[in-house]
């Protein structure tokens, strides 16, 4: 384990230098980036605080929640993102098979190529709008708090990086761009706000058949200890690391059906 | 002439993105679900004199003009670029930029009947949405025309910078970015503080699609219309002329290598 850290880090730092040869372009990117999502968090704002709430939520705890979905998902990008998206052009131009052929296991030797250090200006910025927020909501700083916070935010990204995995061992079935992934990652949508301004079927939807809620909704219930869906039983927001480890748990697994399956696609 | 047979051409070649095309339809109606939810919710408080319809229009207006005029110039600009072979735009005998618009013109000419479309129609099957008289309806196609033109020169030259830059990827983030906040394409403006609200008079992006969907739900006085007009027609002609100085920068100051 110790190994395969000290081996990541080396490539990360290699990624990272790289990255920075176009210093300027890069540093414009993320001020892009910045200004984009900002917009995003501010006409939130304007909007909520117009209107009072939103299904029930103050307009500081939806950005927290918009906040928090978007630092777990730049959390699990920054590892998974390239190796995930990346393969089904690696299996289709025959790329992939390199990875079959080296002494690590290819799960983790796409992993290791993989790091992408443009999720820093992600992280910054949900890192600020948290630290804005946060306060003005009715959270109470203390260790246990703090301690819940962290637990859901792991699990959050491990939600994360299991759907980014789980879409991508598709591609070896279909040697191809998979338009259902991306309909899932579209669906993401739906936990922009709230469930809660969701019909009760949805909500459920939302939980146990493609539970997108447990990436920001659940996690963020049990952090501001808010009322969570009206429709569900109160203990389901502490439900998020056992969920997140079930989905991480299955996603490799399927990675790994995917690729007992995988035959080369010859090119 | 010829920039329609391209148009054409290009409307035509996108029927055989079956599998892409049923995506895009999806992932609009996706989109137009959730908003539906997401401003049945806030009318519901009743703070507000906004009503539901009026919102739904606001929304599949907008759906409709960023459908049409969705085009990413500088990424498609950018691997040209690099392998030189962004030289073949300039020595065919078409105009750079309307050959870049007449291509996007086509695709977005399908993808709004096939995505931007079904929406529209289940919109108005799903809610009693208000409709204008003839006078404003008309009003608000002209405004609409001005506005789509806003648009494409907005695209245009934010496109240009792709000359400019050695990557491109974050270019259409800025323009999203300036639409969203000061076009109020995703909150309408009349949800702003005022002084953001005051400062957007002075920027072409509420004349794209917020004063199109202004005259639609007959918000605007009919007295007020000719400066709305004049005021867009101001920013094209404006607009026309900065990505024309761009431009001629860009013909200066361009090396082509290899090839």
């Amino acid at each position: 384990m110790k190994e395969h850290i000290k081996l990541y880090l080396l490539f990360a730092k290699q990624t990272i230098r790289g990255e920075l040869v176009h210093r300027a372009s890069f540093i414009t990117g993320v001020i892009g980036q910045w200004i984009s999502y900002g917009t995003t968090f501010i006409t939130l704002y304007f909007l909520i605080s117009n209107f009072g709430d939103l299904g029930g939520w103050k307009a500081e705890e939806v950005m927290f929640l918009y906040a928090f979905n978007l630092l777990s998902y730049a959390i699990a990008a920054c590892v998974f993102f390239t190796p995930c998206i990346n393969l089904p052009t690696k299996i289709r131009t025959g790329e992939f098979d390199g990875a079959l052929i080296k002494p690590v296991n290819p799960f983790m030797h796409e992993i290791y190529n993989g790091f992408n250090f443009g999720y820093i200006g992600h992280t910054i910025l949900s890192i600020i709008v948290i630290a804005i927020t946060l306060p003005q909501t009715d959270y109470a700083f203390n260790i246990q708090n703090a301690f819940m916070f962290l637990i859901m935010l792991i699990s959050s990204a491990l939600i994360q990086a299991s759907l980014l995995i789980a879409v991508s061992s598709i591609s070896f079935i279909t040697i191809n761009e998979n338009p259902v992934g991306d309909l899932i990652f579209r669906f993401k949508q739906f936990v922009d706000y709230p469930i809660t301004i969701y019909s009760a079927s949805i909500q459920i939807i939302l939980t146990f058949v493609l539970p997108l809620a447990f990436l920001n909704f659940y996690p963020v219930t049990a952090i501001l200890r808010t009322p969570s869906s009206p429709y569900l039983p109160d203990f389901v927001p502490y439900l998020t690391p056992l969920m997140a480890g079930l989905m991480f748990f299955l996603s490799i697994k399927a990675w790994n059906k995917g690729l007992s399956k995988y035959q080369s696609s010859g090119s | 002439m010829k920039y329609l047979t391209i148009a054409g051409k290009i409307f035509k070649s996108q029927f055989s993105y079956t599998a892409s095309t049923v995506m895009r339809l999806l992932v609009s109606l996706l989109t137009f679900f959730i908003q539906i939810n997401l401003w049945s919710a806030l009318t519901a408080t009743g703070k507000s004199e906004t009503t539901i319809e009026d919102m739904m229009i606001f929304v599949v207006i907008n759906l409709i003009i960023t459908t049409f005029t969705s085009a990413n110039i500088a990424n498609e600009l950018e691997p040209a670029i690099r392998d030189g072979s962004v030289a073949n735009y300039f020595i065919r005998p078409v105009s750079f930029k309307y050959h870049c618009f007449s291509e996007n013109l086509g695709k977005n000419l399908y993808n709004v009947l096939t995505s931007a479309l079904p929406v529209l129609i289940l919109g108005f099957a799903v809610f009693k949405l208000p409709v204008p008289n003839i006078s404003y309806f008309l009003l608000f196609l002209l405004s609409l025309l001005l506005g789509c033109l806003i648009m494409l020169e907005l695209t245009y030259i934010f496109g240009l910078l792709a000359f400019f830059t050695q990557k491109t990827w974050y270019i259409s983030w800025y323009l999203r970015a300036f639409t969203t906040l000061f076009g109020g394409t995703v909150v309408p403006l009349w949800f702003y503080p005022r002084g953001l609200n005051d400062f957007s008079y002075y920027l072409p992006f509420r004349y794209i699609s917020f004063e199109p969907i202004n005259l639609y739900l007959q918000k605007t006085q009919l007295q007020d219309v000719w400066i709305i007009i004049s005021v867009s027609v101001f920013w094209i002609l404006l607009l026309n002329l900065i990505g024309l100085c761009i431009y001629k920068v860009v013909e200066k100051r361009i090396t082509i290598n290899g090839g």
